[in-house]
């Protein structure tokens, strides 16, 4: 499974600019980027080419920063193709807490990333419906 | 126009010398207590006034330190009540009093209410808390011994203070100012004018918040009436330490209960008439638990020029300030070490925070601003949340109001040197 970056910030003007600063122009490309706003505060999800690389170097600047786990599929780019996952799930009960999505370039498929607290066996469970799960590397692979 | 004309306009002469002779008697109750005996108080001879300043002051750790009952000096069955500070993490500051005690509190604050025009056939309304505060209960028995029909609403609910106000035709409040001002600011917003509302309302009583002459000025524009600010503090009974009387300059501090003194906090040498400094008060009639010598940390000048309304006993100007970092919010009296423990009792957070006292409307509101602690950060938004409202809730659990709180990045806060950087206070006081 691949790796996400989770990044707390505060909501606030320039917040957002000085922690890609760790990052940026350190030869750490990022891939996916979501905010996940709660008032005063917001977890910055990261998909990036080196999470763990990645980690260490915010940790070092100080930031409060989590790797986590996270499902992410292939899914048809086409208006179905995110409808496809989201029946899976549906159909298996599993709650879905937090997702993002995003198209690959010249190819005709798009990336859904699924964060899901249970099952611990989620890799199997979609793989089996014949969707493929993504690793680090086969997400940079793209 | 007094209460207990002899008492109160007596000369100075025999005052100080009621003073001596009562100062003397506290010394020999208070080296039954414990704490005074490990102090050796009973070889310490008072021959005049200023001998005072020989003795050793006490100050709030001391109480705590002799909890629970390291400062009492008399069999537990004469006492019958006690009052306490409201923490619950660290040691409470518990004072005790025994039937006389009870009898000469209720006395001074009798004395205080007749001093600005309450009579018998006042209807009075008290907004303060009940309870281990002193507030409600100390203005209740004053009131009911001078004979006012008193109307125990406490603080809170509005809408009813208001309908009860009306109703029953209340003459006197007793309120904290910044109460005092959101009761102005909803009878503003519903059109209300307090004139007509409440014809028979002549004075509130403000007291349990330090305030300013303008929050005074705008009570008393607003609803036409006289306010008059009351100092206390629980260690001295509560409200009745000093009052202002009808000319509202400066506050009588009753000098047959209290001696009191104005000293650097420094050097706790005695400050030059006229110069600020912190409010040392020992009491001279308390017979459960007599103390000497109590740094108050309030900030406070000596009023020496005689007062046109003929009282002998001394004043002390408006409280100006904390000699230590103290805050009182909403009438409540909350340290920093209170947060502190509880920031130290939360996994998730960090240690270094910053409090922010902002005036919403007329209201006091506290922010704190806590850092995360970057090892305990799992990623995800509803884990921030849920530690948010648990520090909320523990929080409000301590120090009886509910503070905002904001999460920030780690090392965005100041490291604080001294309260300073601890408490930003942009309250209008």
């Amino acid at each position: 499974m691949a790796h996400q970056i989770s990044l707390f910030v505060e909501n606030k003007p320039g917040k957002l600019d000085a922690v890609l600063a760790s990052i940026i122009g350190k030869k750490i490309d990022i891939k996916a980027f979501m905010i996940a706003s709660a008032g005063k505060f917001g977890v910055i999800k990261l998909l990036v080419d080196e999470p763990f690389k990645a980690r260490e170097m915010l940790k070092d600047a100080g930031h409060a920063v989590a790797l986590e786990e996270v499902v992410v599929v292939e899914i048809r780019d086409m208006p179905q193709g995110i409808k496809d996952i989201t029946d899976l799930f549906a159909s298996k009960g599993i709650n879905i807490e937090n997702a993002y999505g995003f198209s690959v370039q010249e190819k005709p498929k798009s990336l859904f990333i699924i964060e899901t607290k249970e099952p611990s066996n989620i890799k199997e469970i979609v793989t089996a419906k014949g969707f493929k799960v993504l690793s680090d590397a086969q997400i940079y692979a793209l | 126009m007094y209460w207990d004309q002899a008492t109160e306009t007596m000369s100075r002469d025999q005052l100080e010398e009621l003073q001596l002779k009562r100062m003397k008697e506290t010394l020999n109750r208070a080296a039954k207590a414990p704490f005074y005996q490990t102090l050796g108080i009973a070889d310490y001879v008072i021959k005049d006034l200023s001998d005072i300043q020989k003795l050793p002051v006490t100050t709030k750790q001391d109480l705590r330190d002799a909890y629970p009952y390291g400062m009492v000096c008399t069999p537990l069955q004469e006492i019958i009540r006690l009052h306490s500070s409201s923490g619950t993490t660290g040691i409470p500051t518990v004072v005790y009093h025994s039937r006389e005690d009870i009898q000469m509190w209720t006395e001074l604050v009798t004395r205080c209410m007749y001093m600005i025009g309450v009579r018998p056939d006042d209807v009075f309304q008290n907004m303060i808390g009940y309870g281990l505060f002193t507030g409600g209960l100390g203005l209740h028995y004053g009131a009911e011994r001078l004979g006012c029909l008193t109307i125990p609403t406490g603080p809170g609910n509005t809408k009813r203070q208001l309908k009860f106000m009306k109703e029953f035709d209340v003459s006197v409040i007793h309120v904290i100012p910044s109460y005092a001002l959101h009761l102005a600011d909803t009878l503003e917003a519903a059109g209300i004018k307090p004139k007509k509302e409440f014809p028979k309302l002549k004075s509130a009583i403000l007291g349990a918040e330090p305030h300013s002459e303008e929050t005074r000025a705008k009570i008393e524009d607003f609803f036409g009436i006289d306010a008059f600010n009351s100092y206390g503090l629980s260690e001295m009974n509560g409200p009745g330490v000093a009052f202002e009387c009808p000319h509202k300059q400066g506050l009588h501090l009753w000098e047959d209960a209290f001696c009191f003194e104005i000293v650097d906090p420094e050097t706790l040498k005695p400050t030059s008439p006229g110069e600020r400094g912190e409010l040392i008060v020992t009491t001279l009639t308390r017979q459960a638990m007599p103390i000497i010598r109590y740094r108050t940390k309030d900030l406070t000048m000596r009023i020496t020029a005689e007062c046109a309304c003929g009282r002998t006993h001394q004043r002390i100007e408006r409280i100006s300030g904390r000699s230590d970092d103290m805050m009182i919010l909403k009438g409540v009296n909350i340290f920093p070490i209170q947060i502190e423990q509880i920031l130290i009792g939360t996994p998730g957070v960090g240690r270094n925070y910053q409090i922010i006292l902002e005036s919403k409307g007329h209201n006091d509101h506290m922010i704190l601003k806590v850092e995360l602690d970057p090892s305990m950060f799992i990623g995800d938004i509803s884990s921030l949340e849920k530690l948010r409202a648990k520090l909320i809730r523990e929080l409000h659990d301590e120090i009886l109001i509910t503070p905002d709180v904001d999460l920030c990045e780690p090392g965005s806060i100041p490291v604080a040197q001294g309260k300073a950087v601890r408490v930003i206070d942009n309250r209008e006081l």
